[in-house]
């Protein structure tokens, strides 16, 4: 025995059972587009490095670039000492593909690392000198980063993925 | 032999670390020791002293353009908001706008230096004649000499003061036109010119126009005897010049060479200024008074240069009226005559350029005299006696005529 109720659940069924398709198909959509807006071919590079100075509690602003963000925890990995700032300046550049490339004066490894939200993840350690850089200097020659010790002359042409050349020259 | 090889291999090595050093330096170096250079000329074309240092700093501006000309594009990048040729065309426009300003100051230092010459001429060429002046002075009061010595006395004081004021304008024109033109922020600059606060006191400008004024002011005390009106007049021209001069280069001189006494040097000077001037008007406007009283041209009170045309005008318009009033004779005609003399031998000759240029009376109102002075003349003019006696002749022969018609 149906009742009433169970009646008019069933019209009511019935009736959004035609539309839902449509619906569905909309919804899907309209999701599809939102996510699939996208711009190609961005190039995020930065042509010259900053050169950064930490203060007393590590933090690095580049105001011309709009970042800011603390040297500790690069330290850390570095020396694993993060108790107090060691580590005098702080050179970062940004390459094409919107990476930033970190180092400093002491550091054996450039730091690739790739901006999420509210944060920087590492994407690659790139060692490239196990007595550390005695006074590392960015250079962008796109589409690579290239990192010169102007002390020792040495030169590593670097992307994302790691060292794609070096050269010594000492 | 292998000691020139090793050396050969020093050099070949040392060149190529030189050029290995070269090649790996890092934008941000570039940038970097850009910048310092660039700070560097900058101070130096703020600190250059000379002309030529700034021209060797635009040349060496040039060169720094040409040394980082290739790196161009990316120092516009690493100098945004500035780029490469805003931060070259800054140098160059500080070192022109430098070399300008010093080219002014040397111009300027030129000329000071040859006015410090000039001033140092004058001062000894005034003491001499002041000397001078002040010696016949002295001794025209003491002197117990003969009428006609002291009249020859007095001529050459006279003289000598004559010569003395001239030496003034003289002076008073060289130091308005070397005073007066500077060129903008030229008196700041001088005021800082070494030698121009220290200029030695019987050099500075300040110190001879103060011993001109207080001389004068002297003078008029001393010598209320022995000026005739022309004297009066060329001191009260050559008091309207100094003060004229004072208005337009007062306040530079001051600012050059008042050192740290500015506003007091200000003060005393205005202050003797205006003693001349009220000593120099007060007697030149009496020993006008007293010379036309003494020619029986009796004009109406004055004492500056309105009531003065006011009363010639009235008194030369009474005068013509009067004479135009009378149809035969000619009383007011020795009048005009005296006048007409005092006018064109006086005024229009040997008082002419003082009068004008005190002031007294200016060319047009001395013009419209003279036009008056034209018709009085006309007015006062007696009928010529060949006229009289042709006249008389004729009422004769009229009435013999008549008289002859009459008996016949």
């Amino acid at each position: 025995m149906i009742n009433q109720d169970q009646l008019i659940y069933k019209e009511q069924a019935m009736k959004y059972s035609k539309f839902s398709p449509f619906v569905l198909a909309a919804v899907l959509l309209f999701t599809s587009a939102c996510k699939t807006f996208e711009v190609q071919n961005v190039n995020y590079s930065q042509q010259v490095e900053s050169v950064l100075t930490p203060t007393q509690s590590g933090e690095v602003t580049d105001s011309r670039y709009g970042i800011s963000f603390n040297i500790l925890p690069f330290q850390y990995q570095e020396m694993e000492d993060s108790s107090s700032v060691i580590v005098d300046e702080v050179r970062l550049i940004r390459n094409q593909s919107g990476y930033y490339f970190i180092t400093a004066n002491g550091f054996s490894n450039v730091y690739v690392m790739e901006p999420i939200e509210s944060g920087l993840k590492l994407k690659e350690k790139i060692t490239v000198s196990e007595s550390g850089l005695i006074r590392p200097a960015f250079n962008l020659r796109a589409p690579f980063v290239q990192l010169v010790d102007t002390e020792t002359s040495d030169i590593y042409t670097l992307n994302e993925k790691g060292i794609k050349k070096e050269e010594n020259k000492s | 032999m292998r000691s020139s090889i090793n050396y050969l291999t020093i050099v070949l090595i040392s060149v190529f670390s030189i050029g290995i050093a070269n090649a790996q330096q890092s934008d941000y170096q570039i940038k970097k020791q850009f910048e310092d250079r660039h700070a560097e000329l900058l101070t130096e074309i703020e600190m250059a002293e000379s002309v030529s240092a700034t021209d060797s700093l635009i040349t060496a501006v040039d060169d720094f353009r040409a040394e980082y000309s290739d790196k161009s594009e990316m120092l516009d990048y690493a100098l945004y908001p500035e780029s490469f040729d805003s931060k070259i065309a800054n140098l160059k426009s500080e070192a022109r706008s430098a070399e300008h300003k010093l080219l002014i100051i040397e111009n300027q230092a030129e000329r000071l230096a040859s006015l410090t010459d000039e001033v140092t001429k004058f001062k000894s060429e005034l003491a001499t004649l002041s000397g001078k002046s002040d010696s016949l002075r002295n001794e025209i009061a003491s002197s117990q000499q003969s009428e006609k010595k002291l009249s020859n006395l007095v001529t050459n004081y006279r003289k000598s003061v004559e010569e003395r004021d001239e030496f003034i304008f003289d002076m008073v024109d060289s130091l308005f036109v070397t005073y007066n033109q500077l060129a903008p922020g030229a008196v700041e600059e001088l005021s800082k010119t070494e030698g121009a606060g220290t200029i030695q006191s019987g050099d500075n400008p300040l110190v001879i126009i103060n011993s001109i004024l207080t001389e004068n002011i002297e003078t008029l005390k001393a010598s209320s005897k022995t000026f005739t009106t022309e004297d009066y007049l060329r001191i009260y021209a050559l008091q309207t010049k100094v003060n004229d001069v004072w208005e337009n280069i007062g306040d530079n001189l001051v600012e050059i060479y008042g050192g740290n006494d500015k506003s007091s040097w200000k003060k005393q000077i205005e202050t003797d200024l205006e003693d001349w001037k009220a000593s120099a008007s007060l007697s030149m406007w009496n020993s006008l008074d007293e010379y036309l009283e003494g020619r029986n041209v009796e004009l109406g009170a004055f004492d500056n240069n309105s009531s003065f045309f006011t009363a010639l005008d009235d008194f030369v318009s009474s005068e013509s009226k009067k004479s135009d009033d009378e149809i035969i004779s000619s009383s007011t005609y020795e009048d005009f005559k005296t006048f007409s003399e005092f006018w064109s031998s006086k005024v229009m000759d040997e008082w002419n350029n003082y009068l004008v240029e005190a002031d007294v009376l200016t060319a047009s109102q001395i013009a419209t005299i003279d036009g008056k002075i034209d018709t009085w003349g006309e007015a006062s003019k007696p009928f010529p006696t060949s006229i009289l006696i042709f006249f008389g002749i004729a009422i004769v022969a009229i009435i013999g005529l008549i008289i002859a018609l009459i008996v016949k």
